[in-house]
């Protein structure tokens, strides 16, 4: 493996938008029988789950838990996960306390009654840097689902600004088809693809300024003021000594606390709060030619399989440089490449020359090369392999070009000529056709089409000549 | 670590070790020290009293790879290092500070030097290191990367009782202990 990971950027397979990318970093859609990079991939979120508890939780659902656990939390202090600490509270400990509570009517004093051993509070605390609710003065609860997100300071004022806006935008389509109805009589108000605004001196009741006066006309002024932004004339006051008060670092929380909960933005470490922790999503890769899915995690957040995982890797013969080769510049040098086969069938491949369109005008300089002539096929990838006997079938290839035939390998000489001058990495391109055997369900009868794969390999920099 | 063991034996020096302290022989023991009860150290701690003697309190947990070390001095003074009671000292902790105080922490792989006086209830965080002239004041935590540092106003108890009362237990049936070889004379932690 660490061999592939070494060559991942010396061989570059081209994606169906000839993008050049590693095989790894490459799906195979096997409906449109191409290549697709991570560009060529529309990326959803498939589930999200928390990373502590690992509920699962539906993207819709996700989005009123503003995409955060409800029973996890994350520490205000040093952002790594909380856990909930329980203590018994002794019945005597609780006696002392319910006389101050009789004042106010509780619920809670005929649960307590029924636990004559003491009840169990909880706490949040960090294993990592030692902070707890407690420390903030937050009081021990009843129960570890007790623990709360407090409400943003500014709810009431996003939900208002949220709601107005959702019946300007009514209004505001409201107006459009009044005046698209207009348009239809005489004039035309074409929306947004009216070009007359562009043009200078044209007539003054644009549709923009058509609808904004209607718009002023048939709202109430009293309606906006409701919820546009005040000013003041006096802002908050900064506390005396702020600036020339030695400032108590201990006490003063950093940026990247501060900003860990930006509803609060927490100046000092006394408000603190456990901050609720953060869902992860699973992703969900579906082509962008044929919207058909290419990768799909199994919804169990504690599983690393795939329903679906069409990657190239499994599908596209991978191509590695054997052994370094000594390039000499305007000599023909022998480059040995291995084509391993991902499948347990026989599959065929050959080799043809890159077009000239695919180095971009001369853009990408590659250098002559003469391939292996021929179709040649690969012996199948199969783990028992070597257990069976050595009854091999004659597979085709000539033999002028393959140096070693090995288990689901082949091994290949290339002829590159590097040209006289170069002064960067000598690559060489070529086009790999194999052919694909679809095993879709959908599908009965085997169906197999050939599929090109553009590859270029990059070999180094010349070898130097000590004369 | 190779440099402060011992040429031939893992234990040299006078050792007061009071009834009830689990001393695995393994661990590794040079000069003067005095150990309270309740304590246990390990195998393969270090407790090394080469610049004055070492004063070990009640029922503190050292654990493997500790090194607890009073250094030589340039100037030749024997100055006596003190341990508090109920410190956890946890695998591959370096403390080298002369005067630590009751019910602290110090965390795997963290450093405390010489030049740090460490009173009571602090915690000294995984892999922190501490090398400046200070006094840690009461409940001081370290933690993360960069050392960050802050005080708690209600310091955590450490409840390690059960622990250990579970390795005084346990690990006398599977290492051999070293006993004291002062005159029998209850060690006394100073405390």
């Amino acid at each position: 493996m660490a061999l592939s990971l070494h060559y991942l950027k010396r061989v570059l397979y081209s994606c169906s938008c000839s993008q050049p990318a590693p095989l790894t970093d490459l799906y195979f859609c096997r409906h449109c029988k191409v290549a697709r990079c991570q560009d060529c991939v529309s990326i959803t979120v498939d589930t999200y789950f928390c990373p502590h508890c690992f509920e699962t939780v539906p993207v819709s659902e996700a989005k009123n838990r503003k995409n955060r656990c409800n029973h996890c939390f994350q520490c205000p202090r040093c952002s790594s996960t909380l856990t909930t600490r329980s203590i018994i509270v002794p019945s005597e400990v609780l006696a002392e306390q319910s006389p101050k509570k009789t004042e106010s009517p509780s619920s809670k004093s005929p649960s307590l009654a029924r636990s004559p051993g003491g009840t169990k509070s909880y706490y949040l605390s960090c294993t990592h840097c030692k902070w707890s609710t407690r420390d903030v003065g937050i009081k021990d609860k009843r129960s570890p689902i007790d623990f709360k997100d407090p409400l943003s300071p500014h709810q009431e004022r996003v939900s208002q600004l949220v709601s107005f806006y959702k019946e300007f935008s009514m209004r505001d389509q409201a107006e459009r088809e009044k005046a698209k109805k207009v348009g239809r009589r005489g004039r035309s108000y074409g929306g947004l693809l009216d070009t007359s605004k562009f043009v200078k001196g044209a007539s003054s009741d644009s549709p923009k300024q058509l609808r904004r006066a209607s718009l002023q006309g048939t709202w109430n002024k009293s309606v906006v003021n409701k919820v546009a932004t005040q000013s003041t004339d006096c802002p908050d006051q900064i506390p005396d000594g702020f600036y020339s008060g030695e400032p108590e670092l201990k006490k003063i929380a950093t940026l990247q606390q501060r900003l860990l909960d930006p509803a609060h933005q927490p100046a000092r470490v006394e408000q603190f709060t456990p901050r609720p922790l953060h869902l992860i999503g699973k992703k969900l890769l579906r082509c962008k030619g044929c919207d058909h899915i290419l990768l799909k995690a199994e919804i169990n957040p504690s599983s690393i399989r795939f329903k679906i995982q069409q990657i190239a890797l499994h599908t596209f013969p991978q191509i590695r440089i054997l052994k370094p080769p000594s390039l000499v510049a305007g000599a023909p040098c022998e480059v040995l490449l291995s084509v391993s086969n991902p499948v347990n069938h026989v599959v065929s491949i050959s080799f043809q020359q890159l077009e000239p369109s695919f180095t971009k005008g001369g853009k990408v300089s590659l250098a002559p090369v003469s391939l292996p002539k021929g179709s040649y096929q690969l012996s199948p990838n199969d783990d028992m392999g070597d257990l069976l006997d050595d009854s091999e079938e004659e597979l085709e290839g000539e033999k002028e070009f393959i140096h070693s035939r090995l288990l689901g390998k082949l091994v290949l000489k290339f002829n590159v000529a590097p040209e006289e001058g170069t002064t960067g990495e000598v690559k060489f391109g070529f086009v790999l056709s194999f052919d694909y055997k679809s095993t879709m369900e959908l599908e009965k009868q085997e169906s197999s089409c050939i599929v090109p794969a553009p590859v270029v390999v990059d070999l180094g920099k010349l070898t130097h000549s000590d004369d | 670590m190779s440099a402060f063991k011992t040429p031939n034996k893992k234990h040299s020096g006078d050792f007061k070790i009071a009834k009830g302290v689990v001393v695995c022989s393994e661990a590794e023991l040079f000069g003067d020290i005095t150990i309270g009860g309740g304590t246990v150290v390990h195998p393969s701690a270090h407790i090394l009293a080469q610049g004055g003697p070492i004063v070990i309190g009640e029922r503190n947990l050292i654990q493997e790879q500790v090194t607890i070390i009073n250094s030589k001095r340039e100037d030749g003074s024997t100055p006596t290092m003190v341990i508090g009671n109920g410190n956890i000292f946890e695998v591959g902790a370096h403390c080298g500070s002369l005067s630590v105080g009751d019910g602290n922490t110090f965390e795997a792989k963290s450093r405390v030097s010489e030049r740090v006086k460490v009173t009571d209830r602090c915690s000294v965080g995984a892999g922190c290191s501490l090398d400046s002239q200070e006094t840690l004041p009461t409940g001081t935590v370290l933690h993360g990367r960069e050392c960050h540092r802050y005080t708690k106003k209600i310091p955590t108890q450490n409840n390690n009782q059960q622990q250990l009362d579970y390795l005084i237990k346990v690990l006398p049936n599977y290492h051999r202990l070293t006993k004291s070889t002062a005159p029998a004379s209850t060690a006394t932690p100073n405390t």
